[in-house]
């Protein structure tokens, strides 16, 4: 926790060892959150260079109470990859909002949002730890199920098998069937 | 893409992807903290003895497991991970091998053998410096992988800790301030293994993790169902002595047997211990002049087994065991006498396990002519069935006597065997032959137990026979015994 807060009080002092130390520290985090997205290693490095930028200009947007830092972290890192995906592959969607929590939506756009999102985080926390994990895995950190498999000890066939039990209770829980 | 993940993937872009997720659920995510954890784990339940409960032998087990889940998850990372792994797949079979042969009777024997020794050495402790060592190299790549100026001194600590172990252990340097030194030590490096672990985790060190064909709990099942099964293959089949029981030639009795059978009689000799004698044995006795004989009762076997002292020809209904001791004494300059040590099971007995019979003869101025012999008998159906004992030996041995302040010399002799299953009456004894070497001796003292199994074996396994030259009587064989002093027949009047 120490070396954490000392680096966020770096980055907000504007200090440059702020994001050698971010790099240094943290940057294997940043490459794994960011590898699975963009398959390749050039386009990775430019990611990670974006992202470190990212926090350095958004670190005042990150507030503790929100949420922890690695949390803030590796989003700033998946949605910095995710734009980066789409600014490559061309497809001329808006890029994701770096800004956590997205700023200044409509009254009705946030009531919707909040009202969704607490639908999902309800059903999401009746899962298991090790569903839930699985879960932002392969839908949050979009790793492949080979990953997932590796890193877990187990076979792609049973990632398979529980991501679509996973997906069955999910659909149910959000009063879906619960068919595919 | 179906329809969920058509509006879970638009859901998590439009709700959660806005949203960090969870701490707790980050910190799970990354790669590094579970397979270092198992390592960490296993190590610690692998280096602490607990004797009770037989968790020395189990936590060894499952902290080697620990440790091959921990090594096959990294083993892409670097050639010294994946030598480590190699190397705890080594220490678990080696592992495996010793806890199954602990389930049999012969582990004292085989592990006495210098080809085990050899292999043990090679698979135990040579594996396990050579995996400290591997993990040191590969703990040291993936700090400079991930950019750490300074390095951790744990892994290198704890194989210097090894090191001192296996020093004390050849040494048997075992004093409890050295010990609890030594796990302070451990504590402290396992902390700093830790702490190392913790920091690569906090960085999210990009792990390579391996990909598998069987997942990690299939694998731990497999192996812990490996070691079970060598345990209780071992319990079964190799936890009681191989013995040969055959049936008895039935041959005609020869008028010498038949009378010195009548003349022994005569003088009191218990004909249900007659009956059992060899022809051979019965003639040793040709021209007894006197016989003396005691019967023990024992009932309750299983719990602490009462004893009821009786006349000769006495029926115990109450008990399942009787021990019978008969003096023959035989005529001639200088004064022979002949023992016989008699069992006799009804038809509850433990069939399990082992048994031994055991004598202590002190002598008093008598000496023993040779070793003891005997035979077991049985009857399954019809047949009479008989084989001889294991071993039986007889050496001479020095003990304490009760408070320890004085010793005599006394001749052991052990007859192990196991008695088999579904047989009625088991049966058997020992007999020997003491000469008189000093003039006016006193009489000599036959102190006859007889060792059986309460229960099955315990883990590891102990024979009857290793229980009674040890005397222990706190685990799963109890011992009855006779004290039986000539006397009565000495001089013959």
């Amino acid at each position: 926790m120490g070396q954490e807060q000392e680096i966020i009080d770096l980055l907000r002092r504007r200090d440059n060892a702020g994001a050698d130390a971010l790099l240094a520290h943290y940057g294997p985090l940043m490459r794994y959150v960011i590898a699975p997205i963009l398959p390749d290693p050039q386009d990775q490095e430019e990611c990670l260079s974006a992202a470190v930028l990212r926090v350095w200009d958004k670190i005042d947007l990150f507030d503790p109470r929100l949420g922890g830092w690695k949390s803030w972290l590796t989003a700033v890192c998946r949605n910095a990859a995710l734009n980066h995906r789409r600014r490559s592959a061309g497809d001329g969607t808006e890029p994701l909002s770096d800004d956590l929590p997205a700023p200044e939506p409509t009254p009705e756009e946030q009531l919707l949002r909040q009202e969704r999102f607490e639908e999902l985080t309800r059903a999401l926390r009746r899962l298991s730890q090790r569903d839930q994990v699985l879960f932002y895995r392969k839908y949050y950190y979009l790793q492949s199920t080979a990953q997932i498999a590796a890193e877990t000890g187990t076979t792609e066939r049973a990632v398979e098998g529980r991501l679509y039990r996973l997906r069955k209770r999910l659909r149910q829980a959000l009063g879906g069937d619960g068919d595919e | 893409m179906s329809e969920f993940d058509r509006t879970g993937t638009l859901s998590l872009d439009d709700l959660i992807g806005q949203e960090p997720p969870p701490e707790h659920i980050v910190q799970a995510v990354t790669p590094w903290r579970r397979a270092m954890q198992r390592i960490l784990i296993g190590l610690a339940l692998a280096t602490v003895t607990i004797e009770i409960y037989n968790l020395n032998h189990i936590l060894p087990v499952v902290g080697l497991l620990l440790v091959l889940a921990g090594f096959r998850a990294l083993r892409r990372e670097n050639g010294f991970f994946r030598a480590c792994y190699l190397l705890s797949a080594v220490r678990f079979g080696t592992l495996a091998v010793e806890k199954s042969l602990l389930a049999t009777i012969y582990w004292q024997d085989i592990f006495a053998l210098p080809l085990y020794k050899i292999c043990a050495v090679t698979g135990g402790t040579i594996a396990l410096f050579a995996l400290l060592f591997c993990f040191m190299a590969g703990l040291r790549m993936v700090e400079k992988k991930a950019e750490r100026k300074k390095y951790s001194h744990g892994p290198a600590a704890l194989l210097v800790w090894y090191a001192v172990l296996c020093v004390l252990a050849l040494n048997q340097y075992f004093i409890w301030i050295v010990l609890i030194l030594m796990l302070t030590v451990s504590a402290f490096i396992l902390y700093d293994l830790y702490r190392l672990s913790k920091a690569l985790d906090e960085t999210g060190y990009a792990l390579h993790a391996a990909p598998v064909r069987l997942p990690d709990w299939a694998l731990m099942s497999v192996l812990i169902a490996i070691v079970l099964s060598g345990v209780v293959c071992g319990s079964l089949f190799f936890s009681r002595y191989p013995m040969e029981w055959t049936p008895v030639q039935e041959t005609a009795e020869t008028a010498e047997v038949a009378e010195t059978k009548a003349e022994l009689l005569a003088l009191g000799f218990p004909p249900e211990v007659l009956n059992d004698l060899t022809d051979e044995d019965i003639l040793s006795c040709k021209g007894a002049q006197c016989v003396v004989s005691s019967v023990s009762g024992y009932s309750d076997y299983r719990a602490i087994p009462k004893e009821y002292v009786h006349a000769p020809g006495y029926d115990c209904a109450n008990c399942d065991l009787h021990l019978t001791d008969v003096d023959v004494m035989l005529p001639g300059d200088p004064a022979q006498l002949h023992i016989f040590h008699h069992f006799v099971w009804k038809d509850t007995y433990p069939d399990y396990s082992t048994h031994c019979l055991s004598i202590q003869l002190y002598p008093h101025g008598w000496q023993a002519a040779g070793a003891p012999s005997g035979r077991l008998l049985c009857n399954r159906d019809d047949a009479l069935l008989t084989a001889p004992y294991v071993s039986s030996t007889a050496e001479e041995r020095t003990h304490s006597t009760f408070f320890g302040f004085s010793t005599s010399t006394a001749t052991d002799a052990l007859a192990p065997f196991s008695l088999p299953k579904g047989v009625r009456q088991p049966r058997g004894y020992l007999t020997y032959s003491v000469q008189e070497v000093t003039s006016n001796a006193d009489f000599p003292e036959s102190l006859y137990q007889y060792i059986y199994p309460t229960g099955y074996a315990p883990y590891p396994v102990h024979t009857a026979q290793e229980y009674c030259a040890l005397s222990f009587w706190d685990g799963p064989f109890r011992p009855v015994f006779d004290i039986f002093q000539f006397d009565p027949c000495y001089p013959p009047e």
